[in-house]
């Protein structure tokens, strides 16, 4: 009960929100930008409905003129989607960046709230200003129903999809604020934020809706049009798709609104989790909190991708076919792209360290499980491990069921999924390896990251002219070890071992490194 | 009771505050003295549970302030070296904020923020907007969110930088009445003289390391070095500065006037107080025995540099 009490606190009622609508309801800024914003949708209206109203004089026919009405209606949404993507992301990250310029975060952070309560309070803020920006539109949106080019519940399902992607693309600028502190860099990167993560879920949606939508991967052939579920987070898919369902999985069916919701919460519950725990010390329940969400998102994403293995393997209840098909294979194992950017997004988050940002980041050691979940660099690659069982998990248990249909795709399959535990490795190593050189955790993290961008697109570069040069398309770039893909399942594991041992060269490095590190002499200090 | 036991933080190889221990019991008022980079914020901040110690500990009342817990925070009032005021927000609703987050009941709150403007003497500003009111008044907004709360612990880090005389001397007082009520104080600052007439304890800090602890009194008996005591008699001058003459510890005397004397002066606080009570048998009529306020500095400076060399 208390529990909950205190749960619902975070959400009404909270100081901070209650701070920031006083706020909100001073000064002309505010005003001013949302008059501007209703002027330049009524002008649209006029434009818009000014021209179909006059075709529509024109005597057309009754289908062409629906179609016209439709795409008054669809405008409009772009339109507000467009509103959406640009002035949310800045929403609470701006908030949090001036917090922290006129210092005021530290004065509300030292209070007996967990800074949970903080960013709930800025979320309830932003979300009210979300609403208002929905309910201006309500006029516009009205007339697009009124005149037949969509009915309530469109508008409804479009508005709910419209506010939860916002609160999720609000809450992704969150931990960028929370590292960076600049405005700047604050804005860009919440804007890039949400670039990256769109693009990738596009891309997956890309590679996965063809097979997960048609009718030979077993999945329900039904009338109504169905959208995959990472595209609910993806601005503007929504509105191409129009789909009033989305597919969890081939077979089960929740309408496209619920499914923003859910996806939305649990990016939420990530966002604010991580940038608490980034402020937080080792072990404290925001930090151990957002380690369980971690895993839990993990093993989401894990078990959708196994949903992919087991239609494709024709095993898991779906009455698949084509099992085997090295099209259906290459589908599949892009799916662990996902899961392969997540275990990276994990393992920069968890494994830096440094001597310097205190005892959170302190590197206490190796392979410690009990740190695992208390945010301790010792946790890093224990955490990493438990992350990569949630993410492939699912699958390798469909893989290995998969053997007794063709066993030279679960051989395939095992190829890519050991190439990930490799590059996870790699990973590993790399981040380990910048880490003692560092003065911060965040620039051992960059620097890690960059080193792996380079990696990845530096290395398929100069394979590619290596192979320009010598007139030999394509041969090279086979044995790129940065790719899970080569002719044979052999050739992928022998990459997989490459990146294997170079992780371990780096690893072995910077552990000798770390132990000769004056600061691990000193006594008192806890060196496991 | 105040325990800070060790206290140690290190950013990287570099060693900010090292070893901070000491004691302080209820009322107690310590002034806090050292110059830039002398690590007062660095220490204030980890006894704010702001910054995680790399070594050491601090209790308050037997509650842990260095290990993260959120309940210590309760017991803790932290003004820093800045104010952290919002735009468009007034006096009253700044406080609401800050006692709704520190948890104090709605009910109450209307009755607390009365409360704590009064003591601060800002309840005729209370619906002014924060950032209109003068520096002075800032800073003792600043003070009234610290005490919604009822803290035991303030911990005031340079709260008397940019004021003038006249708010300096009301800072003074309020200070001195939070000590009356019971609270642990902790205030910092690099001028000696400023806090030493209020504080009953003072701690001088250089390069992390707690140089010296105790009364003004203590310290300065504790180095026995040469001080300069200003004596101000209502008349022969001239002739009280030939009786110091040749008295124990006495090494030399200058005449500054018609009623004020300069005595350099090295020996115990016993051999002081010995010389002022020789001085008043001897019939002087003495309006003012006191050492100098530029010599407190000039004592930092031999405590501070003393560690130094
Ligand atoms: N985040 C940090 N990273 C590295 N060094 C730091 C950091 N914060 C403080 N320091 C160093 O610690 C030392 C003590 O700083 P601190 O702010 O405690 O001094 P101070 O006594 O409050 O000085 P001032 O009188 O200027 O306020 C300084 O040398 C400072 O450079
Ligand atoms: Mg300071």
């Amino acid at each position: 009960m208390q529990a909950i009490r205190s749960f619902f606190g975070h959400f009404f009622g909270n100081a901070h929100s209650v701070k920031d609508f006083r706020i909100q309801m001073r000064g002309n800024k505010a005003l001013i930008l949302w008059s501007l914003y209703l002027v330049l949708l009524v002008l649209f209206a006029m434009f818009t409905y000014g021209g179909v109203a006059s075709q529509m004089r024109a005597g057309m026919s009754a289908a062409e003129m629906q179609s016209r009405l439709q795409s008054f209606y669809n405008t409009l949404m772009y339109l507000l989607q467009t509103a959406i993507i640009l002035i949310a992301p800045v929403l609470a990250s701006a908030s949090i960046v001036a917090d922290d310029e006129r210092g005021s975060i530290d004065l509300v952070l030292m209070a007996p709230k967990s800074s949970t309560y903080y960013f709930a309070g800025l979320v309830m803020s932003g979300m009210r200003q979300l609403i208002f920006l929905l309910a201006l539109s309500i006029p516009v949106a009205s007339l697009g129903v009124i005149m037949g080019g969509a009915t309530w519940t469109d508008v409804l399902r479009s508005f709910t999809i419209f506010l939860f992607q916002g609160l999720f693309y609000m809450c992704l600028g969150v931990p960028v604020a929370v590292s960076s502190r600049k405005m700047v860099p604050t804005v860009i990167g919440s804007y890039v934020a949400i670039a990256v993560g769109s693009g990738i879920l596009a891309l997956m949606n890309a590679i996965m809706s063809p097979a997960m939508l048609s009718g030979m991967m077993g999945g329900p052939t039904t009338s109504t049009p169905t959208m995959p579920l990472f595209s609910v987070l993806t601005p503007y898919w929504h509105i191409i798709v129009n789909a009033p369902m989305t597919a969890v999985t081939p077979t089960f069916l929740i309408p496209t609104w619920a499914a923003t919701i859910l996806m939305s919460t649990l990016g939420v519950a990530i966002c604010m989790l991580g940038s608490a725990s980034q402020m937080s010390r080792a072990g404290s329940p925001a930090v151990i909190a957002t380690r369980i969400v971690g895993l839990i998102i993990s093993l989401l994403i894990g078990l959708l991708t196994s949903q992919m293995f087991s239609t494709i393997f024709g095993i898991g209840g779906a009455s698949g076919t084509s099992a085997g098909t090295s099209f259906m294979i290459t589908t599949a194992l892009s799916g662990f792209m996902l899961s392969g950017f997540i275990m990276l997004i994990i393992v920069a988050n968890v494994v830096p360290y440094a001597f310097r940002d205190g005892e959170k980041y302190f590197p206490n050691g190796m392979f410690s499980v009990k740190d695992a979940l208390k945010g301790k660099p010792a946790g890093g690659m224990t955490y990493a491990l438990f992350a990569f069982a949630c993410l492939f998990g699912p699958s390798g248990y469909y893989l290995f069921r998969g053997m007794f249909v063709s066993t030279y795709t679960a051989l395939e399959a095992f190829a890519v999924m050991f190439w990930f535990l490799c590059a996870a490795f790699l990973y590993f190593g790399i981040f380990r390896f910048t880490s003692p050189w560092n003065g911060s955790v965040k620039s051992a993290r960059r620097i890690g990251v960059l080193f792996i961008v380079g990696l990845n697109v530096g290395a398929g570069m100069l394979l590619a002219m290596v192979d320009l040069a010598f007139k030999t398309p394509g041969t090279l770039s086979i044995i790129n070890p940065m790719h899970p893909f080569a002719e044979t399942p052999e050739g992928v594991i022998a990459k997989g071992i490459v990146l294997a041992i170079v992780g371990g060269i780096l690893v072995n490095r910077s552990e000798e490194r770390r132990i000769k590190h004056p600061l691990m002499k000193i006594k008192g200090r806890e060196t496991a | 009771m105040l325990v800070v036991d060790g206290l140690r933080k290190e950013y990287g190889q570099f060693t900010a505050v090292d070893g901070v221990s000491f004691q302080l019991k209820p009322g107690d008022i310590m002034g806090f003295i050292g110059s830039n980079g002398a690590g007062k914020t660095t220490t204030i901040k980890m006894l704010a549970t702001l910054l995680e110690p790399t070594l050491g500990r601090a209790t308050l009342n037997d509650v842990p302030l260095t290990e993260g817990l959120i309940d210590a925070r309760k017991l803790i009032g932290y003004m820093p070296d800045f104010f952290g005021l919002y735009e468009d927000i007034r006096v009253w609703e700044y406080l609401e904020l800050f006692a709704s987050i520190y948890g104090v009941p709605k009910t109450e709150r209307p009755g607390v923020i009365d409360e704590v403007l009064e003591l601060t003497d800002l309840g005729f500003k209370k619906d002014a907007f924060a950032k209109s009111l003068s520096r002075g008044m800032q800073q003792r907004l600043c003070l009234a969110r610290c005490l919604v709360h009822d803290p035991d612990l303030l911990l005031l880090d340079e709260p008397a930088s940019g004021l003038d005389p006249r708010a300096r001397a009301e800072l003074k007082e309020l200070v001195a009445e939070l000590g009356r009520m019971g609270k642990i104080v902790i205030v910092s600052s690099h001028i000696l003289p400023e806090l030493a007439d209020f504080c009953n304890v003072v701690g001088i800090i250089e390069r992390g390391q707690l140089l010296a602890f105790g009364s003004v009194e203590e310290i300065i008996s504790g180095i026995e070095q040469r001080r300069m005591i200003e004596v101000k008699v209502l008349e022969r001058a001239n002739e009280a500065s030939m009786f110091l003459h040749g008295k124990e510890g006495v090494v030399s005397t200058f005449l500054m006037g018609a009623s004020t004397l300069k005595v350099e002066f090295e020996g115990s606080m016993e051999s002081q107080a010995q010389l002022l009570a020789e001085m008043i048998q001897g019939g002087f009529l003495i309006t003012e025995f006191r050492v100098d306020a530029a010599d407190l500095e000039d004592l930092f400076m031999k405590v501070t540099t003393g560690a130094l060399n």
